[in-house]
């Protein structure tokens, strides 16, 4: 098994026992090795590379949505490769290209263990859509790095409904891409 | 939002995760078996002579092959729900091979006169309407434990879940028909299933896209 991959694995694991930390690494380092087999793969169907992030994105947020469906006992590479390839298709297909994405491009995400990290470029997935509080919460969350207590007191709102604006927040985010 | 903003709420976001795939479809699976398994007891029930039925190989074939087939997809279905997971899909044609040997050794027994007979059967219309009628419970609370999983290909998880529910459903019928025949079976019964499953890929093409 490749480095990165029993990487995430403890990660993820960590991740599972509550480990916010690990999981925020886990997540980043996803998207390091998601951004330039995407470019590739988008690259190959003649696509700029203009939509590259955004299916990043779409393959963080459905990892963490989908995060429950990784089995323990078996190796997490294919099952991010799987992901990745089901949304890039799905993200390309809403941009109205029907697409074929061959499988081996996603094979290929393990592989690039000493590629140098990008920050990639500042995309505005947009929070408009997103009912004023969900969006408050995750401006504060996101945008400016403020955690659940600091969020809470400048929203005036509790901690819980803190948490509970951030979920629905990300679920709203994660629904509105499905819609073709 | 950047990427690194999204990933900073991510991990901000602690809300226990769901359950794993697997505990839900079984339980879908049970809550829909106990609901066609009621049906079946108000409205059907086993055939009359079951005592005696019980200890025929011909009768005894059709409920354990459908429990077989129910079997096999509903472990497919299990991995189906997990981006990844490697699912052997081929693996599903032992169910139509050991029912080919069946139907061989009907026909190497019976005299050609009755084949037409043993393969129209008394309740063919019955076995065509009753088996897609106990499907439905088992095949919805299936889709709908699959939407909790991620199928990365959702009309083969839907017409894997419509062979799961269709197996279970058609084991239970099985126990009400009076029709032994592998012809019947081979028949009939396949006929119900096809209808069931391509209408559950089509539900799971429909419902089943994350």
């Amino acid at each position: 098994m490749k480095r990165r991959e029993i990487e995430w694995a403890a990660l993820m694991r960590a991740a599972r026992a509550g480990d916010a930390a690990a999981y925020d690494r886990c997540l980043r380092d996803m998207a390091t090795a998601l951004r330039p087999f995407v470019r590739r793969a988008l690259a190959r169907i003649g696509l700029s590379d203009d939509h590259a992030e955004d299916v990043v994105q779409e393959v963080l947020l459905a990892v963490h949505m989908k995060r429950h469906t990784w089995d323990e006992t078996r190796p997490i590479g294919p099952w991010v490769a799987a992901i990745a390839r089901y949304k890039a298709v799905d993200v390309l297909r809403r941009r109205g290209s029907r697409v074929y994405l061959p499988i081996e491009d996603f094979a290929e995400i393990l592989p690039a263990d000493d590629a140098p990290a990008d920050p990639g470029p500042d995309v505005a997935r947009s929070l408009e859509a997103l009912p004023t509080r969900q969006r408050d919460v995750l401006r504060s969350i996101a945008v400016d790095g403020a955690s659940i207590g600091e969020t809470a007191a400048r929203l005036a709102m509790s901690e819980g409904a803190v948490r509970v604006a951030l979920h629905r927040g990300l679920t709203a985010l994660a629904k509105h891409s499905e819609k073709p | 939002m950047r990427t690194d903003d999204l990933i900073r709420a991510l991990a901000a976001d602690r809300t226990a995760a769901p359950q794993p795939p697997g505990r839900m479809l079984v339980l879908a699976a049970a809550a829909g078996f106990a609901l066609s398994a009621m049906a079946f007891a108000i409205w059907l029930g086993p055939r009359p002579d079951i005592a005696e039925a019980a200890t025929h190989v011909r009768f005894l074939f059709k409920p354990l092959l459908m429990l077989a087939l129910a079997a096999m997809s509903g472990w497919l279905l299990l991995r189906l729900m997990r981006p990844g997971a490697p699912v052997r899909l081929l693996a599903l044609a032992a169910i139509p091979a050991v029912l080919a040997v069946a139907v061989a050794a009907e026909l190497v027994t019976l005299p050609p006169s009755r084949w037409p007979g043993a393969l129209v059967g008394d309740n063919w219309y019955l076995c065509l309407g009753l088996i897609p009628l106990l499907s439905l419970p088992l095949a919805a609370a299936l889709l709908f434990a699959l939407r909790h999983g991620a199928p990365t290909r959702p009309p083969i998880a839907g017409a894997v879940a419509g062979l799961t529910a269709s197996g279970l459903a058609a084991a239970l019928y099985a126990v009400n028909c009076t029709d032994d025949s592998p012809l019947f079976v081979a028949t009939w019964y396949s006929l119900a299933i096809a209808a069931v499953s391509i209408a559950s890929a089509l539900a799971g093409h429909r419902m089943l896209r994350w």
